[in-house]
């Protein structure tokens, strides 16, 4: 899965949907994760850094990370890859 | 460049909380790099604001309402041309269009230049709908400009992000929305549309458009085009006195604009003027 091409991140955590008008505002770690996605890591290199970052249990983090990348899903900001 | 001098007539000066396209198409009139137009307000009422902004507009008279018959309304007109000598009339009211469309040959012969729809692309935007399916989805707006060929000259989309209580945006957005602008060339290039429009449509949550009405003339949001790079205000009159315009292939996204009310402070002797003699 990847974000969608045309969304635009600002360095302050502001997502900007140019094609629905909707902007979105992110918190420093999920900014950090919405742009890893968007280097093109995988679920797994993702959370194995921010695992390594954080003091977070991996199975903690890959429960917040579904919750994170299925709203992502919902309001249309990231696509599975084509 | 030397600047084309013109004096333009218009209407929709209501600049209220439900207004009127008239302030938003002169500012993108007094932006141009093309035009330097002598701005001619055509006032309804005694109290649309436009009439007492006199750094948009240089000189306003009262016009009867279209109701009042298409003659009376000429004759204003004719009375006016005799002072002003106006070169091109651009009519914001929806109420007013059919009049001044009527009366284009009678216009002309006045050697005033409209740029409207023809009869036939006005009738056929109105077809009713007697049942329509209640469609939920976000409003979408387009606003464009078609030179009567077929082409489209310019194209905006904006998505309203508030909406007043009485429908109207008081914020909007541009779009980047191909499928928006796909609908609204084919929409001008099959009914080759002479003049300004916008598009209403909602879309649902499958990403299907519904389109629920076309407005004959350039929106209130208008100004939101040309600062997104479209100054289509300005590409209308251009086409109106005859000239080339280069279509535009695009504009920027993101780009917003807040409505927002502001006490204009005006004497009494000005409303005066504008109520007895029907001039300001």
């Amino acid at each position: 899965m990847n974000i969608r091409n045309n969304i635009a991140i600002s360095e302050s955590g502001f997502v900007f949907d140019p094609s629905t008008g909707d902007s979105f505002s992110l918190n420093p770690v999920g900014l950090e994760i919405l742009l890893l996605i968007k280097q093109g890591n995988t679920s797994e290199q993702i959370s194995d850094l921010i695992t390594s970052r954080y003091q977070v249990e991996k199975s903690v983090f890959e429960r917040y990370y579904f919750d994170f990348t299925s709203m992502l899903k919902q309001y249309h900001l990231l696509v599975d890859n084509e | 460049m030397n600047k084309t001098k013109l004096t333009i007539a218009l209407s929709g000066l209501n600049n209220i909380d439900s207004p009127g396209p008239g302030i938003p198409v002169i500012r993108g009139l007094r932006e141009s790099e093309y035009i330097e137009p002598r701005i001619i307000g055509l006032a309804y009422d005694n109290l649309e604001p436009g009439a007492y902004m006199h750094h948009l507009v240089d000189k306003s008279y009262k016009v009867p309402y279209p109701s009042e018959g298409t003659d009376v309304l000429l004759d204003r007109i004719r009375y006016i041309n005799r002072i002003e000598h106006i070169d091109i009339l651009i009519p914001n009211f929806d109420s007013e269009l059919y009049a001044f469309m009527k009366s284009e040959g009678v216009l002309k012969k006045m050697g005033i230049t409209t740029f409207l729809p023809r009869m036939e692309q006005f009738e056929e935007r109105h077809k009713a709908n007697l049942h329509q399916e209640f469609i939920s989805g976000v409003e979408v707006n387009v606003v464009a400009l078609g030179d009567g060929s077929g082409n489209t000259v310019g194209a905006v989309p904006m998505r309203k992000q508030y909406i007043t209580d009485k429908g109207k945006a008081w914020g909007g957005i541009t779009l980047d929305d191909p499928s928006l602008l796909d609908l609204t060339r084919h929409i001008i290039s099959s009914t080759k549309w002479r003049g300004g429009m916008e598009l209403e449509l909602i879309r649902n949550e499958n990403g299907d458009l519904y389109l629920i009405e076309i407005n004959p003339r350039l929106p209130a949001w208008t100004y939101l085009a040309v600062a997104a790079g479209q100054n289509l205000p300005e590409a209308l009159v251009r086409l109106a006195i005859g000239q080339s315009v280069e279509p535009w292939t695009d504009y920027k996204t993101g780009v917003m604009f807040i409505r927002y009310s502001y006490d204009m402070i005006t004497g009494l002797d000005e409303f005066e003027q504008l109520s007895t003699k029907g001039e300001l």
